[in-house]
């Protein structure tokens, strides 16, 4: 159900505002920091040397499959580390979206009592 | 929370995040006789869930890609490698390949997060502005008497 603006008080528009900025604060904490993402980079380099050594080492000597297999199980560790952050972060693009609306509303309802004021 | 609604949150630590918006002064006016009420807005959370997993769906087709080339390669190389090595160079080049997109989805999660970030700042400037004109509102008509 959307909140009617107007019928709030300025107190309570007031608050309203800080429980807006609250939730920016928390959306920005939910966003990966960018040294796990660069240590997610250096997993992927290092899984596709892994596999690609792995494959051509595999041709020689049997041995070389063990280090596919290593270099699977980073993949598989990445790819899913990945996908749940771009989740995470689909998500707090949808939530944004939705504060970015409500922001607008705000702006329109201080516009309107001020220019009813005077 | 003292007749005042704290903005909807779902989670404890959430709570505590809705009252840290309150500078110290009304902090500490703030009372919290029984209990703090939070009303969860179960719309916001449909809204969450509305969001298509992409992003795993996109992660878990590219495993899965990776996965039956490799598989197939280990097959094809136990079999013929040691007279081929063109079959061999061809498995590595395709295992090369999925490496070089698993950076590019990489650089693609970064990208967005990098929007998301100069985005969720333009937002909280423009609270912030908000902020300053509902208080400056507030201080007009207290002063005004209305």
């Amino acid at each position: 159900v959307a909140l009617d603006l107007s019928d709030l008080s300025d107190v309570e528009l007031d608050d309203y505002v800080r429980g807006i900025r609250a939730q920016i604060v928390e959306l920005k904490a939910k966003l990966e920091s960018i040294p796990s993402s660069r240590l997610r980079t250096v997993k992927v380099v290092r899984a596709t040397f892994l596999t690609t050594g792995g494959i051509l080492a595999g041709a020689v000597d049997a041995f070389g499959f063990l280090l596919v297999a290593i270099g699977l199980w980073d993949w598989i560790e990445t790819l899913s580390e990945d996908a749940q952050a771009m989740n995470t972060q689909n998500s707090v693009s949808g939530e944004l979206k939705y504060l970015q609306a409500q922001l607008g509303a705000m702006e329109s309802e201080i516009q309107r009592r001020t220019t009813f004021d005077s | 929370v003292n007749g005042r609604q704290v903005p909807a949150m779902t989670e404890n630590k959430m709570q505590i995040l809705a009252l840290s918006g309150y500078g110290s002064s009304e902090f500490e006016d703030l009372e919290v006789t029984e209990s703090i009420v939070v009303i969860g807005d179960r719309s916001q959370a449909g809204r969450m869930d509305k969001h298509s997993k992409w992003g795993q769906i996109l992660a878990y087709v590219l495993l899965l890609l990776l996965l039956l080339a490799v598989a197939a390669g280990a097959a094809v190389i136990s079999v013929h490698a040691s007279d081929n090595w063109i079959v061999v160079m061809l498995l590595a080049g395709v295992a090369l390949g999925f490496g070089v997109a698993a950076l590019f989805y990489r650089r693609f999660i970064d990208q967005q997060a990098l929007s998301l970030k100069s985005e969720l700042q333009e937002a909280r400037n423009r609270a912030d502005a908000l902020g300053t004109a509902t208080g400056r509102l507030r201080a007009r008509r207290s002063s005004s008497g209305s």
